[in-house]
């Protein structure tokens, strides 16, 4: 196969991109393709704007909700499914749980706490913490997941 | 011997595992957001950082695009960083095991690949890399989004791991169609060759998790072995049923690929990616004996076009077509026989 931008030398870099379904492929060699900017994982950024935008429901107000610092906006966020620093997340606070809930079916995070956070290794505080914070929204899908593991963690006693 | 190269747990089925965690600083707006200026000052923060891990440093923007090449076909970096225009760069361990990308869509991801199936341990050492530089480090994080990543895909623990497997009876059976729907309401998903976006060459699949939200490290990492698991035993008994049932052809497709291997002049990188896959297939199924594994991993990269250009300097398509074909004849001559 020719490369499809010099139709000279043999195409050697594969691109596959699908976007909403529809798939467009695209072929080049080594010297074209270092000079073709690719969007970065389009497919799966627009699913996730998709999704966002369909929650927001257009909502202006939500949308011009805006992060104190680097400025990014609710509705710039729903457009490109980029945040634009870690302080967006507690900007957006609350308008987050509902595109997260989507995505990864909890909205609390039950791994990992860095040192500097407070994290301490001890997982089980934090894990209980999380059951805490979880019946109390009536989250109970999450919890039941959290009451495991914190079953799991007590039950094996390696840690 | 490489990760790439060595033959792991359940080598016959897993090629290799890996576990990436993304992090970002504190205080630093994400990678797209950031000035020139501001984002060689994360570079260099991240650098003095992991100086303890004894990494080498490479500047991936200042890099020649073969180099670059090089390091996306033995799966270091992504695509996308292939094309980088903007500061990027890449620290990384002598056995290659441990690669840390600075400035990709996130400041800081971690990567730790093993042989085989290990995803244990490539969690292990992800920790392990993350912890130190942690010790210098405020990452973006709070209690109840967890990791602050740029994409809400990544948030809560930011780690993807994932296993690749060469799957080629559920790829002839068509099985492979219904497990790619299928894994997608378990919270995992399959991909090509070079990742997100790729397509499946030589029958190769990665199979990672999805979610980071929700689920501690240990358990997403439970949920995705146990799939691994399952489609390791499908694809050896369809491997075995193949061989059972139409074993005259299973023979004849691997020792064809053999003998064009073992004697063809001319070989592009698909054509090679091909016969390796039906060749790893005979190893795999004991119809092909005295061919190690770890050769057919080793030519798997070595016959990629940077790898190939790389080694005799840049040459022509063809010309590197016959160059590859011979960098093929040499290992298998130099494994020994095989009927």
């Amino acid at each position: 196969m020719l490369c499809q931008k010099c139709n000279e030398k043999q195409a050697t870099v594969h691109f596959v991109k699908v976007v909403n379904g529809v798939k467009a492929e695209m072929h080049l060699c080594e010297k074209c393709a270092p000079q073709q900017e690719l969007p970065a994982a389009d497919n799966f950024d627009i699913a996730v704007s998709d999704i966002i935008n369909s929650l927001f429901g257009g909502s202006a107000a939500a949308a011009h909700t805006k992060c104190g610092r680097c400025g990014t906006t609710l509705r710039g966020f729903s457009q490109t499914g980029k945040l634009g620093c870690s302080d967006c997340y507690d900007a957006f606070g609350k308008q987050l749980e509902a595109p997260l809930k989507r995505i990864h079916g909890g909205t609390r995070h039950a791994g990992k706490t860095p040192k500097r956070a407070g994290g301490g290794g001890d997982k089980l505080t934090h894990l209980k913490k999380s059951l805490e914070a979880a019946i109390a929204k009536e989250d109970f899908e999450n919890a039941a997941v959290i009451r495991d593991e914190i079953r799991a963690l007590e039950g094996g006693s390696g840690k | 011997m490489k990760w790439y190269i060595d033959s792991g747990k359940e080598g016959d089925v897993v090629i290799s595992s890996r576990v990436r965690l993304a992090r970002n600083l504190k205080g630093y707006p994400f990678t797209h957001n950031l000035s020139d200026g501001a984002l060689s000052e994360v570079l260099q923060k991240c650098r003095e950082a992991a100086r303890p891990l004894g990494l080498q440093y490479l500047s991936v923007d200042a890099m020649p695009p073969i180099n670059r090449q090089i390091l996306m076909e033995r799966h270091i970096i992504s695509p996308q960083m292939l094309t980088a225009v903007r500061k990027r760069a890449v620290l990384l361990s002598e056995d290659e095991q441990i690669s840390i990308l600075l400035g990709e869509e996130d400041h800081i991801r971690i990567q730790c690949m093993t042989a085989g199936f290990d995803l244990e341990k490539a969690l292990e050492l992800a920790n392990k890399a993350d912890d130190a530089l942690e010790e210098s480090l405020d990452y973006g994080f709070s209690a109840q989004y967890g990791y602050a990543t740029c994409c809400p895909t990544n948030t809560g623990t930011g780690m993807r791991a994932s296993c690749m497997l060469h799957l080629p009876a559920l790829t002839a059976n068509g099985y492979i169609d219904t497990l790619l729907s299928a894994v997608g309401k378990v919270g995992l998903t399959v991909r090509g060759l070079y990742g997100e976006g790729t397509k499946a060459k030589g029958c190769m699949y990665q199979i990672s998790n999805q979610i980071t939200l929700g689920m501690s490290e240990e358990e997403s990492l439970k949920r995705l072995s146990e799939l691994v698991k399952m489609v390791i035993d499908k694809e050896r008994r369809t491997r075995e049923g193949i061989k059972r049932e139409r074993g005259d052809k299973l023979t004849d497709l691997v020792r064809r690929a053999y003998g064009i291997l073992q004697s063809a002049y001319l070989m592009t990188s698909d054509e090679a990616y091909k016969l390796l896959s039906d060749a790893r297939l005979g190893v795999a199924t004991g119809i092909l004996q005295g061919l190690p594994l770890e050769a057919v991993n080793e030519l798997t990269i070595t016959t990629g076009p940077a790898h190939v250009a790389e080694a005799h300097g840049d040459v022509t398509a063809e010309h590197r077509d016959k160059l590859r074909a011979e960098i093929i004849r040499k290992k298998i001559a130099a494994s020994g026989d095989s009927r």
